[in-house]
């Protein structure tokens, strides 16, 4: 046994590795850590006007797992509402990557960067509303 | 820097427990009976007083290596192999534990945890995850530096670098835990740590190229 | 935390009646035997002087196996009965062995149960424990053969790089040949100790130990008698034998023509050797191989040898600069490099290990022996004493397999030794009442990559939720390296426990028959042991009591004292018979008449701690032996 195809897949081809403007207005950005396994994880989220999270990049540097995690974290959100967005649970992570429980709290990283990012968007929208004044 | 070094634990001079042996009364942590002269297994105390150092941080290699020494002289397990099988078994006993104190004190890292745990400020452990933003941006930006890195010099300068920040986030840990400031320790700790995994991967790097 | 305690009568030999003990270094290529006195080590040599014994066994068609140097002349002219560097197979699975099958110049068999190899050799099969054995029995012949008494106890040493499956079946090999092993000591750590004894050196030392078949790193920090190895590495299938055979392959390649022969294979190779360590001192020279029945002369000059070497020796630099790097050492605070292992005498080795270390290497020990003097200082230590101690280390990780097929550590490399460590881990389906362990060493990350050693079940576990279950897995490994693994379901009061010891997959029943083959005496020899044992334990007893009478006399009324007295002098008289039904019952008989005494001096002692004294202060007061 090894580590699920799927996790091999989004290890080897990550998707959306990359990086927005951390300043602009319509872009949230969650920047989590794991001290224990000495993992970081950067996950950004773009939103579009009607509300939608259009895109969606990550930089992780830990494990095959949690490159793995943060890489299907981003291809879940796109197209999804904040909110949608907020309610991933790490367990479904896990769960649609098979993550063997050594490698569960790779998946918490990724949850947790997700409502990182949303949060920080969201904290900046006062702001962007009261420089269109 | 001049450390206290003494035979019996902190505290374990008033507790009482039978001497195995002659079944008389042996002082708490002692590594050997008073009237008999026999090795007594290992007690509850912490590594600290395994080693006989006092509890805190500031402590420098050679002391520890040397309370290390000093105790594994008396009771290695060579030293009881012409002595009886109970005996020998009870210094080995003695010996792994005096090994786990000196693995979790020799290391400046390791220590810290463990004074920090024992004080009641752990370290985030598994699972746990945190989100101090300058901390994890300057992470970022040194692992991104060090997946940049693209020649063996740029792989040494990185590696070079965090040498160099450990030092000083060690001397800045010493700091917090002399002031009892055990939030910012845990910072300190926090950082060293993920300075440590960056040192790893440098030289996972580098032994990469090697090959 | 669960320790392993000794069966009885599997002990190291108490002191009582101690015989000499001996040092052993079972090499790929040579073996040598040394033996120290009063810390002074000396090799054990043949009537013509020579000390290392080759590692080589012929097993003629009736009669016993011939061993050393009589066996390398059989090679010659009956190679097929030859079984030359053994050691690279002892321990090892068919799996492990594939990439040097034809390079070993015997037929290996595979095992069916999946364990270790075995060889075939003039129509016999052996596993590599029984030759092994043959090549102790020689050596522990020739040391009683010098020093004119029998010899039963050694110190045998491996390389550091071995690990747990090949360690064991050293143990056993030497227990076959009627050698009880009194510690093993990885082979770098016996050359510091030779070393540093000899030039009371102090500081780091590196030790690049380059054998027939294997390959060790190992600093060590030496200070005051005290020998620390800070970190360990190597490759254990990488020695002076893949020398000999590039330049083997070089010659053939050479000559061309038809697939040679097994033999012609043998022969080959030792032209090869002869090639390689002519070369050490000259620059070039001419041999000749017969294949086919016909000679073909083949040239080498130095600079080729070199280039046919070169990969092999730089993947050791590498090593060097990797354990360096780990353990966080410069070559700069390096204060010495001790050279071990014949291959260390070819120049471009030692040109190669200046450059890693950035220092010429010492090499004033011979680099053939060093090994087994340090094994004998180490064996004086054991049996007579010494100042000096070794600390070792864990040269590989050991852990469990998780689900997925991942490994999770319990014991990191290079972990100071003895160590005992636990690790909980908790059942993942609803009710499930077993579970499965599977203990491997390694550094990979996944099992695949890791070495098995052995895979055991807990069973009984109570049936609970998924993850309420606490399964507690202690790794224990003592101090000759050797692993233990227990484990225990603490949850409910009911402790179900299993206790394994790897095996490297020699059949039980196997290792029985070596055994009773190999001692005639073997029940008369753990009677014996059993004795001695309750001897020294009876000793204890008594020595304890005196103690006790005279730290507290007051406490034992005069004819307790005297019912006392005279047990202790009828134990003293078994002391010099042998029935140890008999000793063991008047130990008994004697704690037993002294469990009041013992409960009065409990009490007084707890009556002054509770009045405000310290025990101290109260042994300060009552004159007694001290520690």
């Amino acid at each position: 046994m090894a580590y699920s195809d799927k996790v091999v897949d989004h290890y080897e081809n990550p998707r959306n590795v990359g990086t927005l403007d951390k300043s602009a207005n319509d872009v949230g950005t969650g920047l989590v850590g794991a001290p224990a396994c000495g993992d970081v994880m950067k996950l950004q989220i773009k939103v579009g006007a009607g509300g939608l999270i259009e895109d969606a990049k990550f930089k992780t540097f830990g494990c095959g797992s949690a490159i793995a995690s943060s890489s299907l974290a981003t291809e879940w959100i796109k197209g999804k509402t904040l909110e949608e967005a907020a309610s991933i649970r790490n367990t479904e992570i896990a769960q649609h990557l098979s993550l063997p429980p050594v490698k569960i709290h790779c998946s918490v990283l990724a949850e947790d960067a997700i409502k990182a990012a949303v949060a920080d968007y969201r904290a900046k929208q006062p702001k962007a509303s009261e420089a269109a004044e | 820097m001049a450390t206290p070094f003494t035979d019996t634990a902190p505290g374990g001079a008033h507790s009482i427990r039978p001497c195995w042996s002659c079944r008389g009364p042996a002082a708490g942590d002692a590594a050997f009976c008073e009237t008999c002269g026999v090795i007594q297994p290992p007690g509850q105390e912490d590594h600290f007083a395994r080693l006989g150092l006092e509890r805190r941080f500031d402590l420098d290699a050679g002391t520890i290596d040397r309370a290390y020494f000093a105790r594994q002289r008396q009771v290695h397990p060579d030293r009881f192999a012409r002595r009886a099988p109970r005996e020998a078994a009870i210094a080995e006993s003695r010996s792994v534990s005096l090994n786990a104190a000196y693995q979790t004190l020799r290391d400046p890292l390791r220590r810290a945890t463990y004074l920090l745990e024992l004080a009641g400020h752990p370290i985030a452990g598994d699972g746990k995850t945190i989100a101090d933003p300058e901390l994890l941006a300057e992470v970022m930006e040194r692992r991104e530096a060090l997946a940049e890195a693209d020649s063996p010099e740029a792989v040494a300068a990185v590696a070079a670098d965090a040498r160099h920040e450990r030092v000083s986030a060690e001397a800045a840990l010493g700091a917090a835990f002399a002031a009892g400031d055990y939030p910012a320790a845990r910072r300190h700790a926090t950082r060293l740590r993920y300075l440590g995994r960056l040192a790893e991967e440098a030289r996972r790097r580098s032994a990469m190229r090697a090959a | 935390m669960l320790l392993q305690i000794h069966e009885p009568g599997q002990t190291p030999q108490p002191h009582e009646e101690a015989g000499v003990a001996i040092g052993i270094d079972l090499g790929t290529t040579n073996s040598v035997v040394a033996v120290a006195t009063d810390g002074k080590a000396e090799v054990l040599r043949d009537a013509d002087g020579r000390g290392l014994v080759p590692s080589v066994v012929a097993y003629p068609d009736t009669g016993e196996p011939v061993v050393g140097e009589a066996a390398r002349r059989t090679l010659l002219d009956e190679p097929d009965r030859v079984v030359s560097s053994i050691k690279r197979l002892m321990g090892r699975g068919a799996k492990e062995v594939q990439a040097l099958a034809g390079t070993l110049p015997y037929r290996i068999v595979d095992e069916a149960s999946g364990g270790m190899v075995h060889i075939e050799v003039a129509g016999r099969r052996l596993s590599p424990v029984a030759v092994s054995a043959d090549i102790l029995r020689a050596l522990k012949a020739r040391a009683e053969a010098a020093l004119g008494r029998s010899v039963d106890r050694a110190v045998v040493t491996v390389p550091a790089y071995f690990d747990d499956a090949a360690r064991t079946a050293t143990r056993d090999a030497a227990r076959v040949a009627g050698l009880e092993v009194l510690r093993l000591v990885n082979e770098p750590t016996a050359a510091a100790l030779a070393y540093g004894l000899d030039r009371e050196a102090e500081g780091l030392y590196a030790v690049y130990d380059l054998g027939g078949g294997t390959f060790d790193l190992s600093i060590l920090r030496l200070e005051r008698g005290i020998f620390q190895v800070l970190a360990t590495g190597g490759d254990a299938a990488l020695g002076g034998d893949d020398f000999d055979h590039a330049v083997a392959e070089h010659f053939l390649a050479r000559i061309g023509g038809a697939a040679p022969t097994a033999g012609e294979v043998k022969l080959t190779l030792a032209t090869a050797r002869l090639a390689k360590e002519c070369l050490t001192s000259q620059e070039a020279g001419e041999w000749q191989v017969e294949l086919a029945n016909r000679r073909h002369p083949v040239r080498l000059d130095r600079p080729t040898l070199e280039g046919l070497i070169a990969p092999f020796v730089e993947r050791t630099t590498e090593i060097c600069r990797e354990v360096m790097a780990e353990a966080g050492i410069e070559p700069a605070e390096i204060a010495g490099v001790v050279l071990v292992g014949g291959a260390t005498r070819v120049p471009l080795v030692r040109r190669a290990v200046a450059s890693a270390f950035g220092r010429e290497p010492l090499a004033d020990i011979d680099p053939d022996e060093v090994v087994a003097l340090g094994a004998a200082l180490q064996a004086e230590a054991l049996t007579v004493g010494s100042d000096t101690l070794l600390l070792d280390v864990t040269p590989l990780s050991l852990g469990i397999e998780t689900m997925g097929g991942i490994v999770e550590k319990v014991i990191p490399r290079n972990t100071p030794i003895p160590v005992s460590r636990g690790q909980e881990f908790t059942t993942y389906q609803d009710g499930q009442d077993g579970m499965l362990f599977h203990v491997v060493q390694g550094e990979r990350e996944t099992v695949d990559g890791c070495r098995s050693l052995a895979r055991f079940e807990l069973q009984g576990i109570p049936p609970m939720t998924a993850g309420a279950a606490r399964v507690l897995v202690t790794f224990a490994v003592d101090a000759d390296g050797l692993l233990t693994v227990s484990a225990e379901e603490r949850t409910t009061g009911a402790r179900q426990r299993v206790e394994v010891r790897p095996s490297y997959g020699l059949a039980e029943e196997e290792m029985v028959r070596m055994l009773r083959e190999s001692m005639e005496h073997g029940a008369d020899d753990m009677q014996r042991r059993l004795l001695i044992e309750a001897r020294v334990e009876a000793r204890r007893v008594l020595l304890a009591l005196a103690a006790a009478r005279s730290a507290d006399p007051e406490l034992l009324p005069a004819d307790e004292g005297a019912a006392l007295g005279e047990q202790a002098v009828r134990l003293e008289a078994l002391l010099s018979g042998d029935d140890r039904d008999a000793i063991d019952g008047a130990v008994e008989e004697l704690e037993r008449r002294s469990q009041s005494f013992a409960q009065r001096r409990m009490d007084k002692a707890i009556r002054l701690a509770l009045a405000g004294r310290s025990i101290d202060e109260v042994a300060a007061e009552t004159p007694g032996p001290a520690a």
